[in-house]
């Protein structure tokens, strides 16, 4: 069995071929993977691809069935959650609805039998880090949703926990005050040198957070790297299609740097491509393609319809049927699209062969 | 706004129009709960009223001067408020377990469970009361059994005394404590459970902390269900009890059925009913500052 | 009214009055009211409910084709709230035996029509009732298992039974004044013929001797046998009847008639009764001797009626109160001493249960 490294500045929590099963079900098959010491490491997948587990397993809600977890120098992988040192902030935020905002925050320093005036110092000292001054006598009913995602925060924090892990934890609120506890959260992290395991199916979410993301399949890590990796160079078809918006085209790789498309269009191929005859994946942003103003050279160039138009603001999304039968998404600043791309215009666009990243297909 | 217009008095009609649309499903509350609220105040306030007028026969309050000063029935009303006390305590202690297990366990589990609590709800209180008497007799199973295996010497009082009359009224009201509780406990969210562990909780100090105070709600339910259950019991006390366990529902009963003194039997009925009002206050004020979160 | 009952009605209203005409012209009776569909009679219920059925009510129904609905149980303050309210439910109600002077005394019984309901063959001092009809008569006595006191030392009195040393174990007792006072009272010396007004401070002194030896208190005539057939006590006391039945099938138990208190057990017509007419008709059925037999056999309770011997099994006589041989070794109950003290001495016992 591979084990991490303990120790090393490489894993501040390690986790060494752990594996899981649920009867005839492996919800984690082999998981091997370092947080580096005040890392946000971010599990990426959709619902039934592990992640869930695995953060059980790291909390120790869950006992693999094989491999090892460490955090720093302790073996933790038998550890009851009590005693593995470990903030967590849960989903719906899992604050006692029995005890103030205060006595909630309180109650990991009173199970670390933390002396009186210290938890009351630390309690308001922590209170004022999340911005919630004064509300330590409220109960969590009478918070906001923002604020009880605050003082969950502050619950998770106040002990000074080896690891902070984030349970989904944006999921229940609007959309724009997501956005602020996220930066929030990445700010507090970044001040306390946390080192930060965060759980979500939510990409976009993934990508404005993380400095790094792990990105789960079927009970297995298929990708680890930087968002802009993750991003620009996807590994598998999977994280291309689940990784932000991709046009995706299926193709079998011909001669001359060339690929055959499925409708047997030829596209010139990036450098690196597999031998003749491999099948590929052509994962190709929406951003990517440029409409095609008259005199420039692109290394595929193609004309199409108008088939939808959805605005986002500063950019525009069309789908655009092209000649060869086949459609693709671009994202362009409303600008650059002209005045009046509608329904029913026609185009031309293309990009270059750097634009496209390849894919194993199978 | 539209507070203002309904103030106004030329508006009335707008007013009114406006009010109902504000409060419609208030009032279409009211009016689905009214069949109910005519039956209590039917067979239930009116009947109350009637008696508690009986208690006052003559304009004189001598049926309360004697139902408060008598050392007969305060005494009786003590033991019989102690007995519910009792009780509700032993109903809470077996109960409170019970009420877990259900909530905890997989199908077919629960189902199984909740029937055999609900056993003595299927069954005449007359043949369950000669039930324990088999069992718990001076020559019953229990008693011989202990006897046969050379435990004891002398059978265990466990009949016709105070024994007797817990062990009946127990098993009785058991579900009562039980199925409050169990709902609660069901409602128990697990990431609470989960997030006092992941913060430092033993598992004592989260039964303690977290996992009790939740389920207080449904304990208040269960205790105050029992105890006022347990304060009206007749048939099982006089049965088990051998006779020398009075409750003042006896003391009520022989007024009304042997003596037709209906008006110190009402005045008895009253100053039990204060009594347990009484209790029940205490009991909400005793858990009120637990209880409001809920 | 719809045409067809108002036709059906004045049928039977000229039905009735040719009737009335011939009835006067022949023997100068009175005409029968109108028959109701069926008259309610409320009883103690349980066994005693199918003995009155077999004995009384399916005679009744045979008779006059009117249906009897039986009820139960017996509840004075029931039947108090319903004369009240002036909703009787009930034609015909039994009366537990220290109550009927009381539901006499609170007007709660519409009178007895003697010239309807025959007492001429009842004992001289039950033959003028004005409200309560002497149904007939069970007697509270002393039982014990014979397999704990076997012949030749058996308790024969009141003294025995106080006698713990000589006749050891558990007692049962009734867990009210009524009866008790009196065996103590017997217990301590007092002839059964002197008893009244009875000696409070006396029978309670004597009753302070034998509390700690009665381990069960009675509430329910079936407890009161099943107490001694469980062994939870092995000497006691209770209404023969309810001794009877176990015995007769097999249970080691002997009834000691010796100073036995009777009581009568009486029925009454509530006031403002529906149908009272037939109610008189129905106790004038069961004042009848040959029911009382087929009653007693069933039961083991005998009804008052002097002839009813003749109808009663030779088998059963010994477990009656009234058979030549138990009657003379009881006494009655002084009901007007009990409905006149009954309140004052309830409350006096429940303050005695009270002591340690």
């Amino acid at each position: 069995m591979a084990a991490a490294t303990p120790g090393s500045d490489e894993g501040d929590l390690a986790l060494a071929g752990v594996v899981r099963r649920f009867g005839a079900v492996t919800a984690l098959a082999g998981i091997d993977l370092a947080v580096r010491k005040g890392e946000l490491l971010t599990i990426l997948g959709p619902s039934g691809s592990g992640k869930t587990t695995l953060l059980k397993v790291v909390a120790g809600f869950e006992m693999p069935d094989e491999g090892e977890v460490l955090l720093g120098e302790r073996r933790i992988t038998a550890a009851p959650p009590s005693k593995r040192d470990i903030g967590m902030v849960f989903q719906n935020y899992a604050l006692f609805p029995h005890m103030t905002i205060a006595e909630n925050i309180a109650f990991p320093l009173q199970m670390r039998k933390v002396p009186k005036a210290e938890i009351r110092r630390r309690v308001e000292d922590v209170l004022a880090l999340v911005d919630l001054p004064g509300l330590g006598g409220r109960l969590p009913r009478q918070l906001s949703g923002g604020q009880q995602q605050r003082a969950a925060l502050a619950r998770a924090i106040v002990f000074g926990p080896r690891l902070l892990l984030l349970d989904e934890p944006f999921g229940a609120l609007d959309r724009k005050l997501r956005e602020q506890m996220q930066l929030e959260v990445r700010r507090l992290q970044r001040k306390l040198g946390l080192t930060a395991l965060f759980v979500t199916h939510d990409q976009e979410e993934a990508l404005i957070l993380s400095d790094r993301i792990a990105v789960m399949e079927q009970g297995r890590i298929v990708q680890l790297g930087s968002p802009e990796e993750i991003y620009r160079r996807p590994a598998t078809r999977f994280v291309a299609g689940f990784i932000g918006e991709s046009n995706l085209f299926r193709a079998r790789v011909a001669g001359n740097g060339y690929a055959l498309l499925e409708n047997g269009v030829g596209v010139p191929l990036p450098p690196g491509a597999p031998p003749e005859g491999s099948e590929v994946g052509l994962m190709l942003r929406p951003e990517r393609p440029k409409p095609i103003s008259a005199g420039e050279r692109l290394d595929s160039v193609f004309s199409g319809e108008v088939v939808e138009t959805v605005y986002l603001g500063e950019t525009v999304k069309y789908r655009i049927r092209l000649n060869p039968g086949l459609e693709i998404i671009v994202r362009w600043p409303f600008r650059e699209a002209g005045e009046s791309l509608r329904v029913g215009d026609r185009t031309t666009l293309g990009w270059n062969r750097d634009d496209l990243h390849l894919v194993g297909w199978s | 706004m539209t507070a203002a217009v309904a103030d106004r008095p030329a508006a009335t009609a707008t007013g009114t129009a406006i009010w109902w649309r504000n409060n419609r499903a208030t009032a279409l509350l009211l009016l689905a709960a009214a069949p109910a609220l005519l039956f209590l105040l039917a067979f239930y306030l009116l009947p109350m009223m009637l008696l508690l007028a009986q208690s006052f026969e003559g304009g004189s309050l001598k049926a309360y001067e004697k139902a408060l000063t008598d050392g007969l029935y305060v005494r009786v009303l003590i033991d019989t408020m102690l007995i519910a006390a009792y009780v509700s305590v032993i109903c809470l202690a077996l109960g409170y377990p019970v009420a877990y297990f259900l909530a905890s366990t997989r199908p077919p589990w629960p189902t199984i469970g909740i029937i055999f609590v609900l056993l003595p709800f299927w069954t005449s209180i007359l043949v369950r009361t000669y039930g324990w008497m088999i069992l718990l007799g001076r020559n019953g199973i229990i008693n011989r059994f202990l006897l046969d295996i050379g435990l004891l010497s002398d059978p265990l009082p466990l009949l016709n005394n105070l024994n007797g009359v817990l062990i009946g009224m127990v098993h009785v009201l058991l579900p009562y404590m039980v199925f409050p509780i169990y709902a609660v406990m069901r409602r128990v969210d697990p990431a609470l459970i989960a997030a006092a562990e992941g913060l430092g909780a033993p598992g004592w100090q989260i039964f303690r902390r977290v996992y009790f105070p939740l389920t207080l709600p449904g304990v208040l339910a269960g205790v105050t269900l029992v105890y006022i259950l347990s304060i009206g019991f007749f048939i099982t006390p006089a049965l088990l009890g051998g006779g020398k366990v009075i409750m003042i529902a006896v003391l009520i009963e022989t007024q009304v059925r042997q003596f037709l003194n209906w008006g110190f039997a009402a005045a008895l009925s009253a100053v039990l009913l204060a009594a347990t009002l009484l209790v029940y206050v205490g009991l909400r004020r005793l858990f009120r500052s637990d209880l409001q979160w809920s | 009214m719809s045409k067809n009952q108002r036709l059906r009605t004045s049928v039977r209203a000229i039905l009735a009055a040719s009737a009335a005409v011939l009835l006067s012209a022949s023997g100068g009776l009175a005409a029968d009211p109108p028959k109701p569909a069926q008259i309610v009679v409320n009883d103690s219920g349980g066994a005693m409910q199918n003995a009155m059925k077999k004995a009384f009510y399916d005679e009744f129904e045979k008779r006059y084709g009117i249906k009897v609905v039986a009820t139960s149980p017996v509840d004075l303050g029931k039947l108090r709230a319903m004369v009240q309210s002036g909703n009787v439910e009930w034609t015909v109600t039994e009366i537990g035996g220290q109550d009927a002077i009381l539901a006499e005394e609170s007007g709660l019984l519409a009178p007895l029509d003697l010239k309807i309901i025959d007492l001429s063959r009842y004992p001289k001092h039950t033959q003028n009732r004005k409200h309560v009809f002497p149904k007939g008569v069970y007697s509270t006595v002393m039982g014990y298992r014979t397999d704990v006191f076997k012949e030749g030392n058996r308790p024969q009195n009141w003294a025995d039974f106080w006698n713990v040393q000589k006749f050891p174990g558990p007692r049962t007792m009734q867990n009210a004044p009524v009866d008790n006072l009196e065996f103590a009272l017997i217990a301590d010396g007092v002839p059964m013929d002197k008893l009244y007004p009875l000696d409070l401070d006396r029978a309670f002194k004597k009753l302070d001797q034998i509390k700690k030896h009665v381990a069960v208190w009675w509430t329910t005539g079936a407890q009161s046998a099943q107490v001694l057939i469980d062994k939870e006590a092995v000497l006691g006391t209770a209404w023969n009847g309810r001794y009877y039945v176990p015995i007769s099938q097999g249970a080691p138990l002997k009834i000691e008639w010796n100073q036995g208190v009777m009581k009568e057990s009486a029925f009454g017509i509530p006031k403002g009764a529906k149908d009272a007419y037939w109610g008189q008709k129905f106790l004038a059925l069961v004042a009848e001797a040959k029911p009382q037999g087929v009653y007693a056999n069933i039961i083991g309770y005998p009804g008052l009626n002097l002839d009813a011997i003749n109808y009663t099994d030779e088998k059963l006589k010994p477990f009656l109160p009234t058979s030549p041989e138990n009657f003379p070794k009881q006494f009655w109950t002084d009901l007007a001493w009990w409905k006149k003290n009954g309140p004052a001495v309830q409350e006096r016992w429940q303050r005695w249960m009270l002591q340690k």
